[in-house]
């Protein structure tokens, strides 16, 4: 875990080099530049930032999932599909492509994802 | 695994949440805070909604904890020491303390309409359950009485706010803020005993030739502290106090103690669930300070005579010769007339000799201060005093008024979550499963959720 940690900084902060050099052009923002606005477009980055990763890695953990999975009433196997859903997470909502099965037994969609039972 | 339901909320998301609703003054400053510290806007009735629902569903998950570790321990037999729990950790702490007293929260009724219906006071059990380190000894590391419980207006100021506390009415809201801040302030950690008695230590020193104290800092020191708070009565929570003692490992610990003021509540569940494991039973020496106090400005002609009584007694019973003070309030209650088996009423003059002494009658052999001392166990209930303030920042305050029992319940729970410092709050999060069906209010939600997205700058 802290070697992947320590990529995704090193990862980010190139990333993040870029970004900036790409806003401000190679030569900075200008000496009437606030502090704040910096600041401010450094959040919108980090959220956006936040938004995209999470829905990539998700992405690519879906692909990873079976094509079946059983109903958890029934135990009948269901298509797996997916859908699109908004959630909000620490640094603000993100757009994640949730699994998503149709049991036809059971004429319910169940997510297959949220692990086990709980009140909802 | 995403563990999602129905609030489109990652776990992470929801704890920030919850974290707000419960530490913060209300959940309107809760929601304040998430918009000023975390740039996200999010209502307080969201806020209160998921804070509350974080609630039942931790006590749920204590409930069943509870109840399973007490089946267990049914099945041993009776004579048997409790069980030590699987999560217990290896470490068994020096010295364990239990610690348990009562507060109260204003509520309402439950299912009336919008508003506050049926406004009305209950009362919460409160208890701690304390890992220490101290150091035992043979000689009494603190024989000279503080010299705060000499100091009379301190003690004056203290005996008149605990009086209160006792004969306050139920509406009597300004009282009791009062109260707490200056229990809090008295109280607050054993710091009261132990500046008290570092003066008396460093007066000692000055007057010392040689400049050294003889009072070396051998008060017990707080290592971790975890607690439960319930409106279902002392009895369920000297139930959930059991289950915490056992799991924190403190039935293990070398010297434990249980402390409490003089309620019979508190040593009924010392009897019930903590006196076979070998918890010594403490009665708290401020509330005891109260009693002498009262009984001898009674008693005095004068209030200089009542004094010097109070300073004879208190000092007696701090040397451990409570039975020499209990003939002496007998004697008393011999020449006074007063009758041994009839409760005075409250304004007879009388009554305070005829309080103090079954007080100290009931509580006789869980005064032995100089043990304690020695053992290096706590003689004050300055830990749960100083925690029943903290669950009063949340709890109470005026116009405040939480749903008789489930929202009184639900955010004494997560408060008792976020109090104990053993990363509860934090690990029900990170445990808390998702689900696996939807409501329909989801969808609403996510088109909020998608239309503040598309409008973010």
């Amino acid at each position: 875990m802290a070697i992947k940690e320590e990529l995704a900084a090193k990862l980010a902060r190139q990333l993040a080099e870029t970004f900036s050099e790409e806003v401000y052009g190679s030569d900075g923002p200008e000496l009437d530049c606030d502090i704040d606005e910096i600041e401010d477009l450094a959040v919108l980055a980090a959220r956006a930032a936040f938004d995209a990763v999470i829905a990539r890695a998700l992405l690519l953990q879906n692909q990873k999932l079976p094509d079946k999975l059983p109903c958890p009433k029934c135990q009948s196997r269901c298509r797996v599909q997916f859908q699109e859903r908004m959630v909000q997470g620490r640094m603000g909502p993100a757009k994640i492509q949730e699994p998503v099965c149709h049991c036809s037994a059971c004429d319910r969609d169940f997510f297959p994802s949220a692990g086990n039972v709980a009140a909802g | 695994m995403l563990r999602l339901d129905s609030q489109c909320l990652t776990p992470r998301a929801r704890r920030k949440a919850v974290y707000a609703g419960g530490t913060n003054k209300s959940h309107g400053v809760g929601s304040k805070s998430l918009e000023e510290l975390a740039d996200w806007k999010l209502k307080a009735t969201r806020v209160s909604e998921l804070t509350l629902q974080a609630g039942r569903e931790m006590q749920q998950e204590q409930t069943a904890r509870v109840e399973a570790f007490h089946q267990q321990q049914s099945q041993r037999p009776l004579t048997m020491a409790r069980a030590s729990s699987p999560e217990a950790p290896d470490n068994a702490p020096q010295v364990g303390v239990v610690e348990m007293d009562g507060g109260r929260i204003r509520t309402r009724d439950e299912n009336g309409p919008r508003g506050v219906t049926h406004p009305h006071w209950r009362e919460f059990q409160a208890g701690c359950v304390v890992r220490l380190q101290s150091q035992a000894s043979e000689e009494d590391p603190r024989r000279e009485v503080p010299r705060l419980f000499l100091n009379r207006p301190q003690v004056q100021k203290m005996v008149s706010q605990l009086h209160r506390q006792r004969g306050a009415s139920p509406d009597d809201e300004t009282d009791n803020e009062i109260l707490n801040e200056s229990i809090g302030e008295l109280l607050a950690g054993e710091k009261l005993v132990e500046n008290a008695v570092d003066s008396a230590a460093n007066a000692t020193a000055s007057a010392d030739t040689q400049g050294k104290s003889q009072y070396a800092r051998t008060h017990p020191v707080r290592l971790m502290r975890t607690c439960v708070a319930t409106l279902a009565g002392a009895d369920a929570c000297g139930r959930t106090l059991a289950a915490e003692a056992a799991q924190r490992g403190l039935d293990q610990a070398a010297r434990k103690a249980f402390v409490g003021d003089g309620q019979a509540c508190n040593w009924s569940v010392w009897q019930r669930y903590f006196k076979q494991q070998g918890y010594i039973p403490v009665v708290d020496f401020i509330h005891l300070l109260s009693y002498v106090y009262t009984l001898a400005m009674a008693v005095g002609r004068t209030a200089d005579e009542g004094w010097q009584l109070h300073t004879q007694w208190v000092t007696a019973l701090w040397t451990g010769r409570a039975a020499e003070v209990l003939a002496s309030w007998q004697a008393l209650a011999e020449q006074f007339d007063i009758p041994p088996d009839q409760a005075l009423p409250d304004h007879d003059p009388r009554r305070p000799i005829q309080r103090g002494l079954t007080y100290l009658t009931n509580n006789l052999e869980r005064v032995d201060y100089p043990r304690y001392r020695r053992l290096g166990l706590p003689v004050t209930s300055t830990l749960m005093e100083s925690l029943v303030k903290e669950f009063n920042l949340r709890v109470k305050g005026t116009e405040k008024f939480w749903n008789d029992p489930q929202g009184a319940e639900a955010i004494l729970t997560v408060r008792a979550a976020l109090l104990s410092e053993d990363d509860r709050f934090n690990a029900f999060f990170a445990k808390r499963p998702g689900c696996r069906y939807r409501r329909r209010q989801t969808l609403h939600r996510e088109q909020q959720l998608q239309a503040q997205h598309a409008t973010a700058p």
